[in-house]
């Protein structure tokens, strides 16, 4: 980074690269380490605000976040190299693993393990959901609203674009009626 | 329905217009939806193979979503694989680019923070439809259900890396346990 808080689209593909490689189990919890901590391309504050941003346009995350910095940092250029980063290695990676199980995924000593590791993968979502959910405001609203998605989508297995569309504008209209507190 | 080229075409659209969803929550939150879209209505693998290659792609490294690029794979070789990853990134993508290039810069008032408000019990709903739809899933046996409340439990009460978890269950399946 030169003075101005500039960094070049090479340093921000190589940046995200490493990211993205080091990133076992979500690439999210080692951006903050890598960008806030060890390379301080970013101050604290910077991203959280980038990481609200990026939860709130559409996407995943995780790319949005690197196209905001890689904008910020050096425009569109910038924001194309940081995303390029993140995803293309990591999906050869990925590749590589899809297709060394398609040649050895009939051993059952393999399939035995996968069953397991499936078991603690669907864990990890669980942790995540309880995670987010104790960062929600102890409120009845937000836990209808939550419940409610919940039920819609995965209990009566209604269509996520249609209960996730009407659940939205009734949250945005009952958050935006709620006296102020 | 039957060549690559239909299959990827067909998951490219849905899975664009699924991405162009994916506010809060990420896109593991779409994975019950992207199940449903190639198990139920159109059948190209079944519900395991879909959980394996999550399961796959969780002990690789890089961003959660890549399990969709398994998935494409699985339906369609590599151009299915191509077609899953590129709707899910470029789309929105552009459209972020397009907006932080042209637009100006979005000020963060009151409304952001409602917006943000009324999103985040949606995501939390969406993340639990997942974990629910995978628990159900994967959890068939006495065994397997006290793996997933044990590794949920060390996971909410410590900091251990998750990869840890992962190859213990990988030891517990490849022991016969679960």
């Amino acid at each position: 980074m030169d003075d101005s808080g500039k960094v070049s689209p090479l340093s921000l593909l190589v940046l995200f690269t490493r990211l993205a490689l080091i990133g076992f189990g979500g690439v999210l919890p080692w951006a903050r380490r890598s960008l806030v901590e060890t390379r301080k391309i970013m101050t604290a504050e910077e991203f959280a605000e980038v990481l609200a941003l990026a939860q709130l346009i559409p996407g995943p995350t995780i790319c949005n976040l690197a196209i905001i910095i890689g904008h910020r940092r050096s425009g569109v250029a910038g924001a194309c190299a940081a995303l390029c980063g993140l995803v293309v290695p990591p999906s050869a990676v990925v590749l590589a693993l899809g297709y060394g199980y398609g040649r050895v995924g009939d051993i059952p000593l393999i399939q035995d393990a996968l069953r397991g590791m499936s078991v603690v993968s669907a864990a990890l979502i669980a942790a995540m959901a309880v995670q987010m959910a104790r960062a929600l405001p102890i409120a009845i609203g937000p836990l209808l609203f939550a419940s409610a998605m919940f039920a819609g989508v995965g209990l009566l297995h209604w269509p996520l674009l249609a209960v996730m569309a009407g659940l939205f504008v009734l949250s945005l209209a009952v958050g935006s009626w709620r006296p102020k507190s | 329905m039957n060549s690559d080229m239909e299959i990827s075409s067909a998951i490219f659209l849905h899975f664009a217009l699924l991405s162009m969803m994916a506010i809060g929550g990420g896109v593991i939150a779409l994975a019950p939806d992207m199940l449903r879209f190639v198990v139920e209505t159109h059948g190209w693998m079944n519900a395991e193979t879909f959980v394996r290659c999550f399961t796959l792609a969780q002990i690789a490294p890089g961003p959660n979503f890549l399990f969709a690029t398994l998935v494409g794979m699985q339906a369609a070789g590599l151009a299915g694989a191509a077609a899953a990853t590129v709707a899910l990134v470029v789309p929105p993508a552009g459209l972020a680019i397009l907006s932080l290039h042209f637009g100006s810069k979005i000020r963060w008032g009151g409304r952001g923070r409602a917006l943000r408000a009324a999103v985040l019990p949606l995501s939390i709903g969406m993340v639990g439809t997942t974990a629910w739809s995978l628990g159900t899933m994967t959890v068939h046996s006495t065994g397997q259900g006290l793996l997933f409340l044990a590794a949920t439990g060390v996971l909410l009460k410590t900091r251990l890396n998750p990869l840890w978890l992962i190859a213990a269950g990988a030891a517990a399946g490849a022991a016969g346990w679960v």
